[in-house]
């Protein structure tokens, strides 16, 4: 009898453990799986991605679209390459709006003057790549930018796409070419003091350094603002 | 002179010790399981684990309380109020919740072995059972050993959970931080991998050594009621000192790299 009762005992505590772990999974680390209905992936490659973890959101207009999936450092460009996941339901266009893009952009062609010298067979074959080409694009075009962008003053890092005005739209899986990493304040502070560069130190001295700030102003706004 | 060979006989005895321990260990570990076994862990998951729920519960909300008003008092004169659900949860699956709970089970579980183990001795329980043949260390030491390696992890997730749960009372109910921000910041920066299963790798590590430490001081007793006595004593000092030296050897392994 005492056996059953301690049996009885250690599977509640057995059931209790299971729940606390399943909170701490579940509602702790958010371990929901993917929760991004019809996900793919694209890449985004960063000349700095201080701060910016696996998991951070990935938003649009505010909206999360995303979650980032890896971090890895380029060997080649010595980038940080970010491969992130994105909802697919947020992010393409509905059967309507997909033929009200193809449209935009076949009358885009039409007034291209590779078109209006072309053959009208060849005129063909190119609208029907431009058609084929639109098939699996996604809301993202070409001229959209994604930033590392922080949450408030002091909060976390994470992916911010600012859509552009192009009328070419990215497909799955592509890379978004224009990036813009960690504004990091020591780095700006740093180029307005030495004016754009480590090596303009040693020659930053006498006659100029009367032209010094103009340039350093100029350089650091180019350099940090550029999109 | 007798000072000195005093103090040799001291370091020479706790070195001992150390290798009895030792030795033990290996014996119950690498021993099979006896029949009827199963049944005598069970019953001792009952008086460790089940024993145990009611102190690991009650203060793991109490830290969870605790660390819930002290963050926001703190982050709220940055204006980041908004980390607290992060500032709670990392602080417990990290380090709170492994350390506070081993340190709890040294004193409420723990030392009740030291004394049950310590008075089968006194009373020559131990030494009739081997005369009849039967292994002490596998029918009295090794459930109660398996028992507690078993129940601490768990209670360790108990009380993480617990104390989450008390950090978001007092958070979010009370101090009126927004619930979104302090699921999605926790959300955002709990790892399982990394915060959740390290907590849990802690306290099987803790577990084992407090468990250890109980039955061996329990076993090397000297049976006496005085000797009792010293042996829980040492059971509890010796178990809160090991975990707090490991927990810092275990931190640097695992949180002090990149």
């Amino acid at each position: 009898m005492k056996s059953r009762s301690s049996e009885l005992a250690v599977g509640i505590f057995v059931i209790i453990f299971g729940i606390a772990l399943f909170f701490l999974a579940m509602k702790v680390s958010g371990l929901v799986g993917t929760n991004l209905s019809d996900s793919y992936t694209m890449k985004a490659q960063f000349d700095n991605v201080n701060g910016l973890k696996p998991r951070a959101k990935v938003t649009m207009s505010g909206v999360t679209i995303g979650r980032v999936d890896s971090i890895t450092l380029d060997p080649v460009t010595r980038l940080a390459t970010v491969t992130f996941g994105l909802d697919g339901k947020l992010t393409s266009f509905n059967p309507e709006q997909l033929k009200e893009v193809q449209k935009n952009a076949l009358e885009e062609l039409r007034y291209s003057s590779d078109y209006t010298q072309a053959s009208p067979a060849q005129q063909k074959t190119m609208e029907q790549q431009l058609t084929s080409n639109m098939t699996s694009i996604t809301s993202i075009d070409e001229d959209a930018y994604i930033m590392v962008a922080t949450n408030g003053l002091l909060g976390e890092k994470y992916l911010k796409v600012v859509p552009g005005g192009g009328v070419n739209y990215l497909k799955r899986g592509d890379t978004i070419s224009n990036t813009q990493g960690t504004m990091d304040l020591e780095d700006l502070i740093s180029k307005f003091i030495t004016g754009g560069g480590a090596g303009k130190v040693a020659a930053g001295s006498g006659s100029t350094e009367a032209d010094a700030p103009a340039s350093t102003n100029k350089d650091s706004a180019q350099a940090s603002f550029v999109e | 002179m007798n000072a000195i060979a005093w103090l040799g006989r001291l370091v020479i005895e706790r070195i001992r010790g150390v290798g009895v321990a030792a030795l033990m260990l290996v014996q119950i570990v690498f021993s099979f399981p006896t029949s009827g076994g199963f049944g005598r862990f069970i019953y001792q998951m009952h008086r460790v684990g089940v024993m145990s729920l009611l102190i690991i519960t009650v203060s793991g909300l109490f830290i969870g309380l605790v660390l819930g008003l002290q963050g926001y008092s703190i982050l709220v004169n940055i204006g980041s109020e908004s980390m607290l659900g992060t500032m709670v949860s990392l602080t417990l699956l990290r380090e709170l919740a492994p350390v506070v709970a081993a340190l709890l089970f040294a004193g409420r579980a723990g030392s009740a072995l030291t004394a049950e183990i310590g008075s089968m001795k006194q009373s020559e329980q131990l030494a009739s059972m081997e005369m009849i043949g039967v292994d002490p260390l596998k029918q009295i030491v090794s459930p109660r050993l398996w028992a507690g390696v078993v129940s601490l992890p768990m209670l360790t997730v108990i009380f993480a959970a617990i104390g989450i749960v008390g950090g978001k009372m007092v958070g979010v109910d009370f101090l009126g931080v927004d619930e979104g921000s302090f699921w999605s910041g926790m959300q955002n920066n709990v790892q399982f991998g990394h915060d959740v299963v390290n907590g849990i790798i802690k306290s099987i590590v803790f577990a084992l050594l407090c468990t250890w430490i109980a039955v061996y001081q329990g076993y090397a007793c000297d049976p006496t009621p005085e000797g009792i006595a010293t042996a829980m004593t040492r059971t509890v000092v010796y178990s809160s000192l090991c975990v707090l030296g490991f927990d810092f050897v275990l931190t640097a392994v695992m949180f002090g790299g990149i």
